[in-house]
Order: structure tokens, then C-alpha cells, then sequence
């Protein structure tokens, strides 16, 4: 429960229901290039943030997807709303691993 | 419908690590670019191959599992969206060059390869793939060949269907054909391939193609004019056609858009009065574009343009350029509770005035604030729709808005989907359009989708409905 709210929290911080679902950030991410799997892209990555805010359970791709943003930020260049997602996704990553340690 | 058969098969011929059931991740597939219904797809699979592709659709016919082709989701329309709990198959996993050949001009692709990969491997060996859709970093080969893709460059290259020569398509029954040829001229029958392109994925799923490509321009200049009302600035593009310039972009940019870019990027300014700006692109060979140029500069500025400008200095027209490409962002960021629904129509040429002003009274009856850019150089508008997606009043007023703006062009001579296509959003206004073209069109197009699908698994529900 705890984690849904704090991921209502990233949600609003980042304003990410501002994404317009363009994709433009998929192409940049290497992550994606190597995985071919959305979970491994920006645009993935912060949807799932928003599912999480909405009460989902975390599978355990949808974790490692999160976990394993490598913070690069070549999405932030070329997203055309302006949300700093890779800010938004370290954020969710530290409250996985403190749900994690707790 | 037996999905627990069709599930149960399909694992016996995918790996597990592309067979995508958990909910979260499904989800990722519930939406493409539109204000379209979501819908969250029973499951996602990606194959490698062709002959994947095929063992899925075969299951897919025999169990009655209905299947939605799925790329970079760009889509405009609601073209990827998996309603009545389809499975999704993501081909961005198919995604090498496989072939450029020079001698025979074509590139040879898979379909998951994204229109700027593609273009950056050509430019390797100095030719390119013109048809340019804005969301080319994202967008891919299959997803703009079925949606029938266009793009700035469409005033003098066309859209995608002018630029393949064959494709291999997976049959909704999983039989594999190749449509088309690897050659210029083909007259094999019926031309099949042009029926797949632009279909949307209902009629066959496109694993590669054979794409034409063509040498990059040689020489470019851009030129940047402003207008004081924006029936002159669409009165000059039918003055530059009439007058026997095919310039490689003219991009048309309202004062709203103007507006908007000047808020978010600060080094760009407009002249007082500036009802309209164009943007526009000459090529040729290096020993001719002085003429070109001076004889577009006196045409313009007949047509009533001031502040012309132009360069061929790459930085420059970057610059230039930049009022362009900030627009998207620009609005997303000026209007940031609100979503931005970039419409689709064209117009002959001629008529682009009365397109322009009818817009800006469409929106000004229903009070949505509309800024308009287009590729003007073949007649078609994106007039922007804004609207606010939490206030339900606003949502009916797009719907109405989008409605009228497809009315329209009708009346016009136009059409209501130049290049975004049909998906589900413009189901009613493409039977409009054929109510005036005549519409015997609809019942053959019911025949050649049953003829394709007999079972009707493939993408059902977009484009047309069949009874
Ligand atoms: C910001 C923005 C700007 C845009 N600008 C333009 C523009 O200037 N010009 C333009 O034409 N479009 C434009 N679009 C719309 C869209 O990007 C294009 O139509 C694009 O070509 C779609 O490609 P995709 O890979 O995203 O396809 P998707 O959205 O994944 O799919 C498109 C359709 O084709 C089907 N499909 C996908 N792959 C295949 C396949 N291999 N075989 C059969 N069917 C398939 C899907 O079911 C769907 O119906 C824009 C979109 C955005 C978000
Ligand atoms: S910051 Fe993370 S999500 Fe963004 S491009 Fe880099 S790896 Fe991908
Ligand atoms: S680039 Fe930005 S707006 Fe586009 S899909 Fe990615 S996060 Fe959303």
C-alpha cells in the first residue's frame, strides 16, 4: 500500500500523466536496443510507475525493468513533454529497495 | 474464441521470454499516441521470424484468437489498440538492414527497423528513403508501410506506397506471399501489395520489404517567409506549384504555432504582423540554385511575403528549422494539463485557404483552441486539437471539432485522412468521404477484407466494420 502512495507521489512530482506517448524515447534508450522488451524503455518504465501508483503488483520483469535503468538520460534529451524521466525512475528505483530492505 | 488451446500451443513454439502474460507489462500495450479507448491485450508475443509469424496467425485462424500487428505504437488513430481481449504481435524484435543494393535501388528491411536507423544506414552509401513522418525516430518500417505514412517531404516524393517495390506478408490463414517485385516495373496481376499498404494491419502481417531508395539531394537551400494573413501564405504554395517548383518541404506554421515556440524557445522571435510562416526547401544541382533561389524570392514576395530569408549553411537552417521541430514540444509544454490531438487532413492545393479558415472557425464555434502546422506542399493540414482529457465537456467538443474538420475537407475535395490513417477514431468519417465518392467503394472493401480474412482475426474493428 505504502508503495502504491509513494508512487502516486512520483507521479504527480514528475507530472508524468503529461507523457503523450510518442515513443521518441524508446529509440534512444539502450536498455531497449538490447532487451527489445518495453519494460526496458523510458516510456515503459514510467507507465509502470504510473500502473504502480494505481495498485498493480510489481512482476518480477516490470521490478528488473525499473532496477535496471542505467540513468544514461539520452531519454530526457529527445522527450518532447519535457519530463525528466530518469529522474523520476531513480526516484522509484530507491523506494523499490527500501521496500526491499524494510 | 479458444485462447486456452491457442495459449498452450503457442508456448510449444516460443521461447517463454517473449510471451509477455503479466499485467503490468500488457498494459504497455493498452494505448498507441491517440486519445483512443485503452484496452489491455490478453497477451503480447514477439517473433523473430516470418515463419513465426506464420505458425501464430495459423493459430490464430483455427482457434478464432483474434491478433493486433503492433510496432513503435505511434499511431494516431487507435490502429495498434487490442480491443475484446486480442493478442498483440510485436514485431519490433524483426529489426536488421539486410540488404542495401544500389545497382537494383532498393533497401531490403525488416519490419521492426525504426524510418531514422533505417535512413542513418543509407546515408552510409548517399541515398536515403524519403517518406519522412515526424515521429521518425520512433516509427517503423512495418507500422508506416501499413499505416501508409507520409511526411514533410510528400510535396515532391509521395508517401510510403510510392516507395516499395514488394513486401513479404503473412496471410491472416499463416500463409506467406511476397507482393510486388524486387524490380521498377511489375504487373503481376492484381496489385496486392498496394492493398496491404495502408491497411493497418488488417488484411496481412508485413515482415520485410523491399524499399526504394534514391541519392540525398545534392544541393538544399531553405528559405523562411512570413506572411500577414494566412490565406496568402496558403494562396503562395498554389502560386509555387503553378509555377513549376517542386521544393522538397514547404511547412506551414499558423501564428499559434509561432506563439507557442516563441514561449518556449527564447532565441525564437516573429515580425509584428506575422499571421503565418512558411518554411521551405530547395534542392537541386549546386550550378543551379541561385536562379532557383532568386526567381522563389521574387515569387514570394509577389505573393505578399516579407522577411525573407535563406541559407544553405547547415547550422543556419537548422535554425531556421528549429520553429518547426520545437512545435510538438512547445505545445505539449505551453499546455501541460492539457493533450494535444494532432488532426490530419488534405486539401487540393487550390482550396488550402478556405481549409485554413475553416478550421480557425471550427474551432472558434466550439471554443478549443486550435494551432495549426502542415506539410502545405501537398495540401495537408495537422490542424493541433487542444483539449483537457479530465473534463468530459471538452472531450465531446474534440470529438464534434474533429468530426467538422473531416466534413470539411470533404466538401472541399479533400480527404480525412492523408497520412495518420483510419483505426477507430475516423471509422465514420472515411464512410462520409465514401458516401460522396461513391459507396459501392464500402462493400468492396467488406469483400476484399473477407476475402483476405475469412475469419476476421486480424486487427478487427479498425479501419471498416464488417457485418
Ligand atoms: C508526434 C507524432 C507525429 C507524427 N507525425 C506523422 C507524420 O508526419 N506523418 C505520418 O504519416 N504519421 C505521423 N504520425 C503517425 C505515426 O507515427 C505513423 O503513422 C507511423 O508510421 C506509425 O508507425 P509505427 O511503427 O509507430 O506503427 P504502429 O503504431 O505500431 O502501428 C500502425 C498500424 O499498423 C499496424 N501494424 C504495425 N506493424 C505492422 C506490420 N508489420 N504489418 C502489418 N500491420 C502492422 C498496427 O496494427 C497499426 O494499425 C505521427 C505520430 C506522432 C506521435
Ligand atoms: S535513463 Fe534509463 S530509461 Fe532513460 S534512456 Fe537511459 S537507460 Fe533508458
Ligand atoms: S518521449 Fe516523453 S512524451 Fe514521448 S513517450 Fe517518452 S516519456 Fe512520453
Amino acid at each position: 500500500m505504502l508503495i502504491n502512495n509513494e508512487a502516486k507521489l512520483i507521479t504527480n512530482e514528475y507530472a508524468l500523466t503529461r507523457c503523450a506517448r510518442c515513443n521518441f524515447c524508446e529509440s534512444v534508450c539502450p536498455t531497449y536496443m538490447v532487451f527489445r522488451r518495453r519494460v526496458y524503455s523510458p516510456r515503459g518504465r514510467i507507465w509502470i510507475i504510473m500502473f504502480l501508483s494505481q495498485g498493480i503488483k510489481l512482476s518480477n520483469d516490470e521490478y528488473t525493468g525499473l532496477l535496471t535503468c542505467l540513468g544514461c538520460r539520452a531519454c530526457d534529451l529527445v522527450c518532447p513533454a519535457g519530463i525528466k524521466i530518469a529522474e523520476a525512475i531513480h526516484d522509484a528505483k530507491a523506494l523499490l529497495v527500501k521496500a526491499a530492505l524494510k | 474464441m479458444n485462447f486456452e488451446a491457442f495459449r498452450i500451443e503457442v508456448r510449444r513454439i516460443i521461447d517463454e521470454d517473449r510471451i509477455i502474460e503479466s499485467q503490468g507489462e500488457l498494459m504497455l500495450y493498452s494505448y498507441d499516441a491517440s486519445p483512443a479507448e485503452q484496452a489491455i491485450p490478453r497477451m503480447v508475443i514477439q517473433p523473430l521470424s516470418t515463419s513465426e509469424v506464420s505458425e501464430i496467425l495459423k493459430l490464430a485462424n483455427e482457434y478464432l484468437v483474434p491478433i493486433v500487428p503492433s510496432s513503435g505504437r505511434t499511431s494516431l488513430h487507435g490502429g495498434p489498440i487490442p480491443y475484446n481481449g486480442a493478442v498483440v504481435v510485436d514485431l519490433m524484435r524483426m529489426n536488421k538492414v539486410l540488404k542495401v543494393n544500389l545497382e537494383d535501388g532498393y533497401v531490403h528491411s525488416e519490419v521492426g527497423v525504426r524510418l531514422d536507423e533505417l535512413n542513418a544506414e543509407l546515408a552510409r552509401y548517399g541515398h536515403f528513403f524519403p517518406p519522412d513522418p515526424a515521429s521518425s525516430t520512433a516509427a517503423t518500417v512495418g507500422g508506416s508501410l501499413a499505416n501508409g505514412a507520409g511526411g514533410m517531404r510528400g510535396a515532391k516524393y509521395g508517401t510510403v506506397k510510392d516507395w516499395v517495390l514488394g513486401a513479404e506478408v503473412v496471410l491472416p490463414t499463416g500463409e506467406v506471399a511476397f507482393m510486388g517485385c524486387r524490380t521498377l516495373k511489375c504487373r503481376a496481376g492484381y496489385d496486392l501489395l498496394s492493398l496491404i499498404i495502408g491497411s493497418e494491419g488488417t488484411l496481412g502481417v508485413i515482415t520485410n520489404a523491399y524499399l526504394k531508395i534514391w541519392p540525398l539531394p545534392e544541393a538544399v537551400v531553405r528559405l523562411r517567409v512570413y506572411f500577414r494573413s494566412i490565406v496568402d501564405a496558403a494562396k503562395a504554395v498554389g502560386v509555387i506549384k503553378a509555377r513549376g517548383f517542386r521544393p522538397l518541404i514547404i511547412e506551414f506554421l499558423d501564428k499559434g504555432t509561432m506563439e507557442a515556440v516563441s514561449n518556449y524557445v527564447r532565441e525564437f522571435k516573429y515580425p509584428e504582423g506575422a499571421e503565418a510562416m512558411l518554411i521551405i526547401d530547395v534542392d537541386g544541382p549546386p550550378e543551379a540554385m541561385d536562379r532557383y533561389v532568386n526567381s522563389m524570392v521574387t515569387l514570394l514576395r509577389e505573393a505578399g511575403g516579407f522577411e525573407i530569408e535563406w541559407t544553405s549553411d547547415r547550422d543556419e537552417m537548422d535554425k531556421i528549422y528549429m520553429a518547426r521541430r520545437a512545435a510538438y514540444p512547445a505545445l505539449l509544454r505551453l499546455f501541460s494539463n492539457e493533450r494535444v490531438m494532432p488532426e490530419d487532413i488534405s486539401v487540393p492545393p487550390s482550396k488550402l485557404p478556405e481549409a485554413v479558415k475553416g478550421v480557425r472557425d471550427i474551432g472558434e464555434k466550439y471554443g478549443l483552441r486550435i494551432v495549426t502546422w502542415g506539410h502545405v506542399g501537398d495540401g495537408n493540414l495537422h490542424p493541433n486539437i487542444i483539449y483537457n482529457p479530465g473534463d468530459q465537456s471538452s472531450i465531446s467538443r474534440l470529438h464534434a471539432v474533429t468530426r467538422e474538420i473531416g466534413l470539411l475537407a470533404i466538401n472541399l475535395g479533400g480527404t480525412v485522412s492523408s497520412e495518420h490513417g483510419i483505426g477507430v477514431l475516423k471509422k465514420d468519417l472515411l464512410v462520409n468521404e465514401l458516401e460522396v465518392k461513391g459507396i459501392a467503394q464500402l462493400r468492396l472493401m467488406k469483400a476484399i477484407k473477407k476475402a483476405f480474412d475469412p475469419n476476421n482475426i486480424l486487427n478487427p474493428g479498425k479501419v471498416i466494420d464488417v457485418d
